[in-house]
């Protein structure tokens, strides 16, 4: 309750003292900081710490200090789209970080035309079109791409029978149109038994489990977030289909499923693109450096991942200033021209063991997974990295 | 057996729903005003029940404190807030009621936090499995809360005193103040029942999906419930509670893939979407065109 309660002053303090100082480099990131997906903002708030991090540490990046911008998007597409002309207009950000798959939907064409790059925490394979979006960027394999290689172990493990289930949003029906609509299921040998829309806000779920149950298939995989999840999984309980026949995207990695699902989780299997908190990896070091003098909101798998969109963003950053003569281009356009242009460039980015080294020519960097299993009550890898092209 | 499932699991959902909802009409009945803060008072009693949980008491007794708690919030909400707004447009009242609802979502957020929180289990997890037919026992507990609820609800109304007096407060309360009620302490206590049933409904949602800020998104789902039994009617909000729950699971599990199935058949639709949703909103615009005081309401008349 205490960590809690530090939270929002501290919110309020970052929204408040929004205002650069005139040599700073400006980068914003949004998140939800508060609204249905809070659980995994620690993507937004590892790429603001990484980067006040640097600025600790290193006085900022090649000499600059970043002024971090973060502001919370509620997962509310208009209040996205109103952040984003905030970020590029007024904050003359040369780096903006978004969140949802539909504000990267809906801002696509924009961001070209605005030519400021541009990070979105979305994974779908809707917004990644590198000769069509040269300023859009994600940060791992694509939901599809994840979908794919859940298939292709369970495949590997014996299924035949495919079934998906989606939430009625953008985010739970895109990637899953794509795929189905691509034949990628039945290419790999399997037969796509039955597609489940749900309504995202869903408080039960037993006639879809029951359809479920009745089409018999060998694996199921989820597109959706961590409370459809919970939501699925109890009522598959319910129903008498166990958890191992389920798997989910790398949303579904959050402790309150096995928490306060029990037993009823045991063998529920995810989609791992980076490592976890407190892993053996060198990043780590550096987060235990900045958490012995500052506050650390969030200890889990998605700050790994916001820490890594960090290393991402100083990278190019620091490249674009180097290559400038060691200061940033004074017209703001320049500048971002110069980090979106060094950004494709970067090669094998060491992001201190949470990802596997990775180049952005691809405009997505790591595209390796693996899969994650609930036993015992904890998520434990299973299997290695394996790579979804 | 899948019809009786579907059923069973529509009767389960339908009883949260009509727990919450006998909560809006209790205090519609006694005070002619609409809470569309009754979701966050949901979701305050099931972070209250979390907050006491975690504090050591066992999770029965962290529920049965959470209601006496919503209890106090919501007389406390009548004695500090509505009654000093007697006199003002009830349009004016459900706007407050509407804020009540942002500041108590602000409060939990201040508190909690915005991330998804395992709630502590109050009953055995797992489900019970009649003739074939599984239901969980959170459910159960719901089911036979809300219609032992109802049914004592109805009682009090029909043969108590007090019931007499709410009854005589929200028919006219001019009249009532004439004959020696006290309206204000009548419509306290509507606050408090009410409040208390809605942190109990919270704490059933909590028990079945965990707790977080959406759970006070239940408020929505009550009012269809309520336009559809009739505003002041509880035997009404029990029957469209369920009604409504068996109308979302049968769209669910019989009119969705039917019509799924067709479509992929004949057109080149592949999906129609999250149907459940669509459903009950069109019973409650056909029920209001053809009975707009719902299935339990009554017309209002007037003596002129």
């Amino acid at each position: 309750m205490k960590r809690h309660s530090s939270r929002v002053p501290a919110i309020l303090a970052a929204l408040a003292f929004a205002l650069p100082a005139a040599a700073d480099v400006n980068v914003c990131v949004w998140g939800t900081i508060t609204g249905p997906d809070a659980g995994v903002n620690g993507m937004s708030y590892g790429t603001v710490d990484y980067l006040n991090y640097l600025n600790q540490t290193q006085g900022g990046i090649a000499g600059q200090k970043i002024h971090v911008i973060l502001l919370d998007g509620r997962y509310k597409l208009d209040e996205e789209l109103k952040i984003y002309r905030r970020c590029v207009d007024q904050e003359n950000a040369v780096v903006v970080k978004g969140w949802s798959t539909g504000s990267a939907k809906a801002l696509r064409e924009q961001v070209q035309q605005d030519a400021v790059p541009f990070i979105s925490e979305t994974f779908s394979s809707e917004v990644l079109d590198p000769a069509k979006y040269p300023y859009l960027f994600i940060q791992g394999a694509t939901y599809e791409q994840q979908m794919l290689i859940g298939l292709r172990a369970a495949k590997a493990a014996g299924a035949k029978k495919v079934m998906l289930m989606h939430g009625d949003v953008e985010y739970g029906r895109a990637p899953v149109t794509v795929v189905r609509k691509s034949g990628a299921i039945e290419k790999m040998g399997l037969e796509l038994v039955d597609t489940i829309e749900f309504r995202y806000d869903a408080q039960d779920l037993t006639a879809q489990l029951l359809r479920v149950k009745a089409k018999n298939p060998d694996v199921v995989y989820i597109q959706a977030s961590t409370p459809q999840a919970l939501v699925i999984l109890r009522d598959a309980a319910k129903v008498g289909l166990p958890a191992k026949l389920f798997i989910g995207n790398m949303y579904n990695i959050h402790p309150s499923i096995p928490e306060q699902l029990g037993a009823a989780a045991e063998g529920f299997r995810a989609i791992q693109l980076y490592a976890n908190y407190g892993d053996d990896v060198p990043a780590m070091k550096e987060i235990a450096a900045y958490k012995a003098k500052n506050q650390v909101e969030k200890e889990d798998l998605y700050f790994m991942k916001g820490w890594f969109g960090g290393k991402f963003i100083a990278a190019a950053i620091g490249n674009a200033i180097k290559k400038s003569g060691g200061k940033p281009p004074a017209d703001i356009k320049a500048f971002r021209k110069a980090v979106r242009d060094e950004m494709v460039a970067l090669k094998n980015l060491d992001s201190g063991g949470i990802a596997p080294p990775c180049s952005f020519a691809n405009h997505q960097g790591p595209t390796q997974a693996r899969m994650a299993e609930i036993k015992g009550g904890k998520y434990v890898a299973v299997g290695s990295w394996v790579d979804a092209q | 057996m899948l019809l009786l499932q579907i059923a069973t699991a529509g009767i389960a959902t339908g009883s949260v729903y009509a727990l919450i909802a006998i909560g809006i009409v209790l205090i519609y009945k006694c005070s002619g005003v609409v809470n569309f803060g009754q979701g966050g008072y949901a979701m305050l009693g099931a972070y209250a029940a979390y907050a006491l949980a975690r504090a050591g008491l066992s999770p029965p007794l962290a529920a049965a404190g959470a209601v006496l708690v919503l209890g106090v919030v919501g007389a406390l909400t009548e004695l500090l807030v509505l009654r000093r707004m007697l006199r003002a447009p009830v349009v004016a009242v459900m706007m407050v009621t509407l804020g009540l609802l942002i500041l108590f979502r602000a409060v939990c957020l201040a508190v909690w936090g915005p991330d998804q929180i395992a709630f502590p289990q109050i009953f055995p997890q797992g489900a019970v499995q009649i003739a074939g037919i599984f239901i969980t026992y959170n459910y159960v507990a719901a089911a036979l809360l809300s219609l032992v609820l109802s049914l004592a609800f109805l009682a009090f109304y029909r043969f108590t005193p007090m019931g007499l007096m709410q009854r005589a407060a929200a028919d006219n309360s001019r009249a009532a103040l004439a004959v020696g009620i006290h309206v204000s302490n009548q419509v306290s206590v509507a606050w408090a029942v009410s409040s208390a049933l809605a942190g109990l409904g919270g704490v059933l949602l909590a028990t079945l999906n965990g707790l977080s800020l959406t759970l006070s998104n239940i408020g929505l789902v009550a009012f269809p419930v309520i336009v559809l039994g009739g505003l002041t009617s509880l035997m009404g909000s029990l029957v469209a509670g369920l009604l409504l729950g068996m109308l979302e699971a049968f769209t669910d599990g019989l009119l969705t893939p039917a019509l799924e199935s067709f479509l992929r058949a004949h057109t080149s639709i592949y999906s129609v979407g999250a149907l459940q949703q669509v459903v009950p909103y069109m019973l409650v615009g056909g029920m209001l065109l053809v009975r707009p005081q719902g299935i339990f309401g009554q017309r209002g008349t007037e003596r002129v």
